[in-house]
């Protein structure tokens, strides 16, 4: 910092000397005392909370213009179907370079990092490694409306092509829920523990409608682990380049649904279903 | 992690500290200073900006001008402490300072010098206490503190001058008269 307080007309330089370094004190003082690094998982989830809350106003914006969330939730057409579906546009992001997939066979554990919690997960019991046996019982409101789908996704402007997975789901709304939909997207577990937890869904967020009965939206997800953390790539964004290997899977759909007033965080399951995936990272038929 | 996240970590790491230290001298308690700084973090990073990815991509972005992100921070503490006393209409206008003779130290006795300044600065009016900072601490002229703070440029001199004539008192710094009627920047 300058030290320029000379031509101050109401200070002789003096005085300003005196206060730039009495100031420059305190304020070292204070920074030293400084436990901003423990609350930074406080400011995260509050930002994310808030940034959520704004995206779902907006969409209700986009749904008042498009007639509204409703059973048979086609309704809900985005003008980029692509980008607001979820999707490993905004995290995880697809490396611009590639990453050598691992698909040669083996068990998924031996491919994911145990106990690792993607930042969008925060405030939620999910992470990698869990045992199952640990989630939430399944919620007979969230129930899978038709088989897995291969459902490859066309970057916009680029032209790549990303293999995806999509699964039809219906979410039965009680009567004055109220809150905030991220997801649907998939959770794959194996030999009883999470191996995959899906895609971020916290980019799009949906208002739980006021006047359906229900909610129906593709659960998706692509075929690299969210469990398997590569270096970040430019600005910052986690990489994911790791395939699940080839196997016997368990999966559900799932939701993170927040109540109405962004407190409390919770998720809803579906059934578990079987997947076999083939070397080739494809669902065997 | 989002973009989002990872330059929120980043400027808590790097520069989070001196957030802290400048809330500090803006309000004068730790405590306080650090809600500031968080309540400050979290109102710049929830912004939503769309900023177009290489790949076309929708992103989002807290920012997305020329500015940066601890600019916006250091605005936002600023912005807040002000809202907050606004609110609370803590302020009473006791400006004025008794020097005792505990007071009666030279600046070059550090410590003692800034719990004195310190106890001054409690004294100040928020504003006047902003003006402060924001000349001797931030190191801005006249004009760029007018325009942070939507005053007058003469409103912020005679803050100032306010201001120094009661840090003058605690600190027992003599008056040197300026003679020649060079404006402040």
């Amino acid at each position: 910092m300058s030290t320029d307080h000379a031509r101050d007309d109401w200070a002789d330089a003096q005085l300003g000397e005196t206060l730039h370094r009495t100031l420059d004190g305190l304020a070292g003082q204070a920074a030293t005392a400084s436990s901003l690094d423990e609350a930074l998982g406080s400011v995260r989830t509050r930002v994310r909370r808030r940034r959520a809350a704004k995206k779902a106003g907006l969409g209700v914006t986009t749904l008042a213009v498009t007639g509204g969330l409703v059973v048979g939730g086609s309704a809900l057409v985005p003008q980029d179907p692509v980008h607001l579906r979820p999707q490993p546009a905004g995290t995880p992001t697809p490396s611009g370079t590639p990453i050598p997939s691992e698909t040669a066979g083996g068990a998924a554990l031996d491919v994911i990092e145990d106990g690792y919690q993607p930042a969008w997960l925060e405030g939620t019991d999910l992470g990698c490694g869990m045992a199952v046996a640990d989630l939430p019982a399944a919620d007979a409101t969230l129930e899978l409306a038709g088989p897995l789908e291969d459902a490859p996704q066309v970057g916009a402007g680029t032209g790549e092509e990303t293999p995806m997975w999509r699964i039809a789901t219906r979410l039965t709304l009680p009567d004055g829920e109220a809150g905030v939909l991220m997801g649907p997207t998939l959770l794959w577990a194996q030999d009883g523990r999470a191996v995959d937890v899906g895609l971020d869904g916290t980019e799009d967020p949906v208002p739980v409608p006021d006047d359906a009965a229900a909610v129906d939206r593709d659960a998706t997800d692509w075929r690299h682990t969210t469990c398997a953390p590569g270096d970040p790539v430019e600005g910052g964004t986690a990489s994911y380049g790791t395939d699940l290997p080839a196997g016997e899977y368990e999966v559900r759909a799932y939701y993170q649904l927040w109540s109405e007033d962004f407190r409390d965080l919770r998720l809803v399951l579906s059934e578990p279903f079987t997947v076999a995936l083939d070397a080739d990272g494809d669902v065997a038929r | 992690m989002a973009p989002w996240e990872q330059e929120l970590a980043t400027l808590a790491e790097h520069r989070g500290r001196a957030l802290v230290g400048y809330a500090y001298v803006l309000c004068g308690d730790q405590r306080h200073a650090e809600d500031l700084v968080q309540d400050a973090l979290v109102k710049v990073f929830s912004r939503l900006r769309r900023r177009e990815g290489a790949d076309g991509g929708r992103g989002v972005h807290p920012l997305d001008d020329g500015g940066t992100t601890e600019a916006y921070v250091r605005r936002a503490i600023l912005t807040l402490y002000l809202d907050e006393y606004r609110r609370r209409r803590r302020w009473t206008g006791v400006k004025h300072l008794v020097a005792t003779d505990d007071h009666a130290r030279g600046p070059e006795s550090g410590a003692t010098a800034r719990a004195d300044v310190a106890a001054a600065l409690d004294r100040l009016a928020p504003r006047e206490r902003a003006c402060v900072v924001l000349r001797y601490f931030e190191d801005l002229t006249v004009p760029q503190i007018a325009e942070a703070l939507g005053l007058a440029q003469g409103t912020v001199k005679r803050y100032l001058a306010d201001a120094t004539a009661t840090l003058r008192t605690v600190l027992q710094v003599p008056h040197w008269t300026t003679t020649d009627g060079r404006a402040a920047r």
